[in-house]
């Protein structure tokens, strides 16, 4: 049950050791513990449930912080994750917390032949139970009593070719989402798991895919009135899903408040007068350049340059309050002529 | 599998993602055709939409229903948030970059290409003469030398040639300016005629393709030190590295059909944009091409993440195009062979056709285009004002000019059968030409359906031609500057069942909008739309107008149509599903 591949995952929330994930696999079980929330009051009980497993393939979260998405689960990482028991050894508080929903995104987590169970066995060991049906409603299977993710991988598969013809004959003609289960109709019978096989061109990552599918199913013509309604495929909750969030947020440095395209609140307004502001206050300083009559811009005179000291390459070296912004590059020494609307160099 | 995708029209899948949408959407597809595929998507788009993001959630469903399996978590950027589309997708990029590599180990000793190496493009640039004979190819579709191993490529495929659209060659006979010359915007009625035949209905589009100012390729050709090559006979050719992915076809670089050579000198006029903001992918092309360090390094900063706010603020803040940070970062030089590849594509404009019905045909039977401009011409703070690239090419287009278009069909779904379907419109600013377009549309079919009923029958309005009632809402800055076809709507209002409602912005010292004016008609609107099951059109600048138009409705459901606020909300969903709110805005 336990994959005897592994591939270990370094992620940032997690502290696990990264080993060669090739040739040399070691058989490491990686665990997460799903602990409920009254135990975080009692922490020698958490130790005591720490100490069994291997500290260093160990992880822990709260199930209400899970529950809440305050945190996010690494994909098909463990190979066992564990619901604890309740300070009070029941499982009340975590049969609570475990909606279908969060029982699908700890599934995810766990690695195909990974195994989900409860500290006190109790977990889905009832026939008929409701727990034990969401947890195949989740995508679990069972497997000698235990519940399971199942592994594609390994299972055979019967190559049926899905050749023009055959397509009506062979497959369900159906849209539901059920997987038929048993037969994988394996597309491309040479085809193993993992990346293809790829002869790379010298130092261009460029992959040729053309034996990665089956021969492609020809369209026809007449086919047009077979096609399922596209309008139905998003639910009422599919349609109205907020915005999906990237899971963590990079690091911000510096950050400067922009405005909304739309901006409602005033904000577009003051940074629009603010850069009106800026390109007044240069022109007022190029009309002063030209009011001098200058045939040459010395840097070396106060006024006519700002702090830096990089106005002559252009906006993307100028610093914030530079008096040439909005205008191009110049070189040093350079005739600086203007005309109505544009600095000629 | 990933998939990348925006989302068009009313939720639509892109153009050219839907012959793949078209195969996978068949029915006798079994749920386990794609059972081998790991996949993920990512949506682009634009949260003033009501559907937001759709075409990839719906992509993302059916590839799910076909048996693939989500490794990565989709995800979805918002045009709307602060930092645009960036702020998502750069973390989900690098985040499922990281997920890959552990995931699928590179095998043996490969190692993830180093972010400094240039990917090559497939298709460079060549001198005719230096092209042997059947490698080099032109975009032209004439030349029939090249094939490729399974003999189907033969010159260019336009991208433009898709369903729904069609190439078409026009005249321009007028380009006449509608504003007063004191008002501060410049917008114009361009009126263009057609040898072909082409049909067309409301919400159709004609797609202008701009030319860059010649000074303007002058200017480039100079700093790139191209001016030698600038007028010789060009083609394209496969780069060496990949002579043996022969089915992929050269970048389409001109839409012309003519036998004129393609010289870099014209591929720079009208297929480059050389006046585009620059995105951050052109910074980290370009930082290939120089020496400089502090230039270099300056631009590799750019590129970096971290400083997205630093990118937005040197590029899309003050509008800076391509050509200005070339003439910033001068010591940038970039391979004339790669120029198709490391500047964009200078793409086609669209705009909503606001001429329908009999303004369909000249009076010498030939089809006739109306188009309702605003030249965009504005000052940031770059010294040099900022001019958009297409209305400035058409603000200074000769009557008389040839150019090549393209006719689409527009995403309103005008159809015949709802003649006698009463309609709300609102269509402020030049959303008025599709909505325009329309009122024309329905004179003409109540006029060739029905005939005039002679005397005021009890329920008709007298005279009035019978087709569905309409209220049109429009608004503007002032009633004497822009508001577009006063007379017109005056003569109509004679003829059909249509009542206007305006709204001038700058003609008294409160602000009044179109969103306003619908609020004070709240019976009309609940009646048309409620009552009698009537269509709206929302056409015109996305963002705050769409939004801030469907509160007042459905604040106008909520006082007249005896709703509450949750329930009104819940109807103008469902008038969405069936079809009958309809939105166009650009």
């Amino acid at each position: 049950m336990a994959p005897a591949v592994t591939v270990d995952v370094s992620d940032s929330d997690f502290h696990a050791p990264s080993t060669n994930g090739s040739s040399n696999a070691t058989a490491f079980v990686r665990t997460l513990l799903l602990s409920p929330p009254s135990l975080s009051s009692h922490p020698e009980k958490l130790d005591q449930i720490l100490a069994a497993h291997d500290r260093n393939a160990t992880d822990i979260q709260m199930l209400d912080r899970l529950s809440l998405a305050l945190v996010t689960l690494p994909h098909s990482t463990y190979d066992l994750i564990l619901i604890l028991t309740d300070a009070d050894n029941t499982r009340t508080e975590s049969r609570k917390l475990l909606s279908s929903e969060l029982l699908s995104r700890i599934v995810r987590s766990l690695k195909p032949g990974g195994q989900l169970s409860s500290q006190d066995k109790t977990l889905g060991a009832i026939e008929d139970s409701d727990e034990r049906r969401e947890a195949i409603f989740a995508g679990l299977i069972l497997q000698d009593n235990k519940l399971v993710k199942p592994d594609y991988a390994s299972t055979q598969s019967v190559p049926l070719r899905l050749g023009k013809k055959k397509a009506e004959g062979g497959a369900a003609a159906t849209t539901s989402a059920a997987g038929t289960g048993a037969v994988s109709l394996n597309l491309n019978g040479k085809r193993k798991n993992g990346p293809p096989d790829t002869v790379q061109p010298a130092g261009v990552g460029f992959v040729d895919f053309s034996d990665d599918f089956d021969a492609p199913v020809e369209i026809e013509d007449d086919d047009d009135d077979d096609l399922i309604d596209e309008d139905t495929l998003l639910s009422d909750e599919d349609m109205s899903r907020p915005i999906v969030q990237p899971p963590e947020c990079r690091p911000r440095t510096g950050k400067r408040r922009r405005a909304c395209k739309d901006c409602t609140c005033g904000l577009a307004q003051r940074l629009e007068a603010e850069d009106a502001a800026k390109r007044q206050t240069a022109d007022q300083n190029l009309a002063k350049l030209k009011a001098e009559d200058l045939a040459e811009v010395d840097f070396t005179v106060q006024g006519k340059v700002g702090s830096c000291g990089n106005c002559a390459l252009g906006d993307a070296f100028r610093c914030d309050g530079c008096p040439y912004i909005g205008m191009p590059a110049f070189k040093n020494g350079e005739e600086v002529r203007l005309t109505e609307e544009v600095v000629q160099l | 599998m990933l998939v990348v995708t925006s989302t068009t029209g009313q939720g639509d899948v892109p153009a050219n993602a839907r012959q793949f949408w078209k195969s996978i959407l068949r029915r006798k597809l079994p749920p386990t055709y794609l059972s081998n595929v790991h996949f993920t998507t990512f949506g682009l788009g634009d949260s003033s939409y009501p559907k937001f993001n759709w075409a990839a959630r719906k992509l993302h469903k059916r590839i799910s229903q076909l048996g693939a399996d989500e490794f990565y978590p989709r995800g979805e950027a918002d045009e709307q948030h602060d930092e645009g589309l960036d702020a998502t997708f750069v973390p989900w990029m690098t985040d499922i970059r990281r997920h890959l590599l552990e995931r699928y180990p590179l095998e043996g000793d490969l190692e993830p290409i180093p972010e400094a190496t240039p990917i090559e493009p497939k298709w460079i640039l060549a001198l005719r003469n230096d092209c042997p004979i059947g490698q080099g190819n032109t975009a032209v579709a004439e030349d029939a030398a090249v094939t490729s191993s399974n003999g189907q490529f033969q010159g260019n495929p336009s991208p433009y040639q898709r369903t729904n659209s069609q190439c078409l060659n026009v005249v321009l006979q007028e380009n006449r300016r509608l504003t007063p010359t004191t008002h501060w915007q410049d917008v114009r009625q361009l009126s263009f005629t057609s040898s072909s035949v082409a049909s067309y209905g409301p919400g159709d589009i004609l797609t202008i393709f701009p030319r860059n100012p010649p000074q303007d390729v002058e200017t480039l050709l100079d700093l790139m030190g191209w001016t030698s090559v600038a007028d010789q006979e060009v083609c394209f050719i496969r780069n060496k590295s990949f002579s043996r992915y022969s089915h992929y076809s050269p970048p389409s670089v001109t839409l012309e059909s003519t036998s004129s050579p393609m010289s870099l000198r014209k591929i720079l006029t009208i297929s480059l944009d050389i006046n585009a903001i620059p995105k951050r992918s052109f910074f980290a092309m370009i930082a290939h091409f120089t020496d400089d360090e502090m230039q270099k390094e300056r631009l590799l900063e750019f590129v970096n993440p971290e400083y997205v706010d630093e990118l937005y603020d040197y590029t899309t803040r003050p509008r800076r195009s391509i050509l200005e940070v070339l003439q910033e970062f001068d010591s940038v030089k970039i391979p004339w062979q790669w120029a198709a590849s490391v500047l964009p594509e200078l793409r086609g404009r669209q705009f909503s056709i606001a001429s329908g019905g009999q303004l369909k045909t000249d009076s010498h039977g030939h089809v006739c285009f109306e188009l309702l401009v605003a030249i965009v011409r504005y000052k940031t703070v770059i010294k040099k004002i900022r001019e958009g690239v297409c209305t400035r090419y058409l603000a200074a287009l000769p009557e008389g000019s040839s150019l090549d278009v393209t006719l689409q069909k527009g995403s309103l779904g005008v159809s015949k059968e709802q003649t006698s379907r009463p309609l709300v419109m609102i269509g402020p600013g030049t959303g008025i030409a599709p909505i325009r377009s329309l009122v024309w549309e329905r004179l003409q079919r109540g006029q060739q359906t029905q005939a005039r009923p002679p005397e005021p029958s009890n329920g008709s309005i007298s005279g009035k031609i019978d087709v569905g009632e309409m209220a049109l809402f429009f608004g503007c800055r002032n009633k004497d500057a822009d508001y577009f076809y006063q007379e017109e709507w005056y003569q109509l209002r004679k003829e059909l069942p249509l009542q206007t409602f305006t709204a001038f912005s700058r003609d008294q010292k409160h602000k009044v909008y179109v969103q306003d004016v619908i609020r004070e008609h709240s019976e009309l609107v609940s009646r048309l739309l409620h009552e009698l099951e009537g269509v709206v059109y929302v056409c015109g600048s996305s963002g705050k107008m769409p939004k801030a138009v469907r509160t007042a409705l459905t604040e106008a459901f909520t006082r007249c149509g005896k709703m509450h606020q949750g329930d009104a909300e819940a109807y103008l969903q469902k008038m969405e599903k069936e079809g009958r709110y309809k939105q166009e805005t650009w």
